[in-house]
């Protein structure tokens, strides 16, 4: 009788290892690199994906196509200590296109995913103001077209600087900032937020 | 009133993500180890080739004795039921059903193109799913445009039409083809759901093609 298959596990390596390093081991065959690189990357983008999208199943498997596709794509990395940026480029682009299908789902009769609000996420003991304004933001992120939506959300759910909200949007800078001005304009209608840098 | 910070990542918990990341990492090797190595698909694609050219090698070429195997030798088709071929059964569905089956569609999309012509509404239905969903609204509209245009009696034409609209008014910037779009939705019997979602559509498209005459 065949031995019953091994569950996969994720290998333990010494924590410290550059990505660089990991990156190139990764390149050529070595398993466990590929696994600690899988491993030091993960949360991050599990945990930005859930954020995005307000769903955890949709998270895992947009973070499962995102590395499906940056394992097969790693020899295109030009500069392997940029992996992280890359992968959530990836990351990002895998979530625009759920969050536009989920769009014309919901226009089209179908709930799509079950979506969870930012409140959801809330540190315990926040204020039940602060609880119905994160769960106001859901409610108008939501309705916001992916870009929109992505942009506000790198910035300010996961506190990306502009330049890499562009570059993980693919999108020049001006463009960018257009998508955060029309996306605020539309939150600050619904939500009682700390104005941005430089408005009152 | 207390305001959101703009930070709003300070006031989020993080969340375990652990045992989804183990999740992940376990689905992610299942699914590489059922990928084909490039050695397999090699394989593959040379024996695919050779049963299109209609060679066939029959003789197992057995251990270490290596025999010359006549490859031009074409091997006769044995009379009976014609191959089985992967056939996409195309009933007519509404827009939703045409979304919710697009996977499907797509892996048999590569099969055949005779099946793509069985059913073309509901082709142009998937296409219009995966270009909007590829960011590409311009396409999506002109795809159900062409719905619209080539199968007017189709029962999924006016749930397309409607759609259109939809897209012509939030996606394209284009409210007077939206309301000529859901004008012509309306024409038809649309069910209560899909009147609900067209009325407010073209109120609002009527009044930005308004605003955009003033």
């Amino acid at each position: 009788m065949a031995a019953p298959a091994q569950p996969a596990r994720v290998v333990a390596l010494p924590e410290g290892v550059p990505v660089e390093q990991l990156v190139r081991r990764t390149l050529s065959g070595d398993r466990s690199a590929e696994s600690l690189l899988y491993r030091r990357f993960a949360p991050t983008v599990v945990t930005m994906a859930t954020r995005l999208l307000r769903s955890s199943s949709a998270a895992e498997d947009v973070v499962h196509d995102a590395f499906i596709i940056a394992f097969g794509r790693l020899r295109q990395l030009a500069d392997p200590a940029q992996f992280r940026g890359w992968l959530v480029t990836i990351v990002v682009s895998l979530v625009r296109r759920r969050l536009r299908r989920e769009r014309l789902l919901r226009f089209v009769g179908l709930d799509g995913e079950p979506e969870a609000s930012l409140e959801r996420f809330a540190r315990p003991g926040s204020s039940v103001e602060a609880r119905g304004e994160l769960a106001m933001l859901s409610d108008t992120l939501r309705a916001l077209p992916a870009n929109l939506q992505l942009a506000w959300g790198l910035r300010y759910v996961e506190g990306e600087k502009l330049e890499e909200v562009a570059a993980h949007l693919n999108k020049s800078l001006s463009t960018t900032k257009r998508y955060l001005a029309e996306a605020e304009a539309r939150i600050s209608q619904r939500v009682s937020i700390e104005p941005a840098e430089g408005q009152p | 009133m207390s305001r959101l910070p703009r930070a709003v990542k300070t006031v989020l918990d993080e969340p375990d993500v652990t045992p989804a990341v183990q999740r992940t990492w376990v689905r992610l090797e299942r699914t590489r180890a059922r990928a084909p190595s490039p050695g397999r698909l090699l394989l593959l694609s040379s024996a695919l080739a050779a049963a299109v050219a209609g060679f066939i090698v029959s003789r197992p070429v057995s251990g270490l004795t290596r025999q010359s195997v006549a490859l031009n030798v074409p091997v006769p088709v044995p009379a009976g039921p014609p191959p089985t071929r992967l056939e996409v059964v195309t009933a007519p569905a509404p827009l939703a059903s045409a979304m919710l089956q697009g996977r499907a569609r797509r892996v048999a999309r590569r099969v055949s193109a005779e099946t793509q012509l069985a059913d073309p509404v509901g082709h142009f239905l998937e296409g219009a799913v995966e270009a909007f969903t590829d960011g590409d609204a311009a396409r999506a509209a002109a795809l159900l445009s062409r719905v619209a245009t080539e199968f007017p009696d189709d029962p999924r034409t006016p749930e397309a039409l409607v759609t259109l609209g939809w897209l012509q008014l939030e996606h394209l910037d284009a409210p007077q083809e939206a309301k000529a779009s859901l004008e012509k939705a309306m024409e038809s019997a649309l069910s209560q759901e899909l009147f609900d979602r067209a009325w407010p559509l073209l109120q609002k498209a009527q009044l930005r093609a308004a605003q955009r005459r003033d």
